[in-house]
């Protein structure tokens, strides 16, 4: 048996994510709104239904997927902790940047480790060279 | 004819959903159908209600949850944990004094 057409939640799974609802859970809210709406489906289609007015009533009942997200929100341990939590992210967030900053070039430098080394052999060459040229200018001009 | 939740439906899904997975695993079509069957078509849970719930109980730990596939159709089944059981319980208790609480203010003429 083909398998039946499923309903495209991928916009009420984008509106619980822009509401503050963890990825995973919002995969799986729509996941199982989408199993949710073939139930319904299959129920309006026992009852009489042709397949596609099924579909339409079963959508048009589960509403709009912002709506749907806003309901959805009410439990606040579904969503990410600086929603969650949004005095504390304040804090955190600036405080992480603080200690991201001066990290960044370190970080930087140990994930280009070679390009520095690289660099940092040349700049050790051309200073030993200009320290000989440098020396050999003062030994041939020196008047003693 | 089942009306929209009022304000005062605050834990009462919960106690509704813990209370029918309360013997048996369910998945959330069967709970949306069972809930209005079980009180009478007076309260009915939509999807917008059900599914957070659901998964709002598993994160305390009160449901577990397995994805099963039944006749060709993949749902995702729910049961009851021993902390949903003392979770029901506890949901129960709270019901039962509001409830003869409130029943009590309506029943006795006004004190003043």
């Amino acid at each position: 048996m083909p398998d039946k057409p499923r309903a495209d939640l991928s916009a009420f799974a984008s509106a619980l994510r822009r509401r503050g609802i963890a990825p995973p859970v919002a995969d799986r809210l729509a996941l199982e709104m989408a199993d949710h709406l073939d139930d319904v489906v299959d129920e309006l289609i026992a009852a009489g239904e042709s397949e596609r007015a099924a579909r339409d009533r079963a959508l048009a009942r589960l509403g709009e997927p912002e709506t749907l997200a806003a309901s959805c929100c009410a439990y606040s341990e579904l969503k990410v902790w600086w929603k969650r939590y949004p005095r504390v992210a304040a804090f955190v967030y600036p405080l992480m940047y603080v200690v991201a900053l001066p990290a960044a070039p370190v970080l930087a430098g140990i994930a280009h480790r070679a390009l520095v080394a690289r660099w940092t052999a040349c700049l050790f060459a051309s200073g030993v060279v200009t320290s000989t040229l440098f020396w050999l200018l003062t030994v041939v001009v020196s008047p003693g | 004819m089942a009306r929209s939740n009022p304000p005062f439906m605050s834990g009462v899904p919960e106690l509704l959903l813990l209370k029918l997975l309360d013997g048996r695993e369910m998945y959330g079509y069967e709970l949306v159908k069972a809930v209005r069957a079980a009180t009478g078509e007076a309260i009915a849970l939509g999807e917008g209600v059900v599914y957070p719930a659901l998964h709002a109980l598993e994160r305390g730990g009160a449901l577990r949850s397995r994805r099963r596939s039944v006749a060709g159709r993949t749902r995702v089944y729910y049961t009851l944990t021993a902390r949903g059981r003392r979770r029901l319980a506890g949901l129960a208790d709270d019901w039962q004094r509001i409830q003869g609480g409130v029943a009590a203010a309506l029943g006795e003429p006004s004190h003043v």
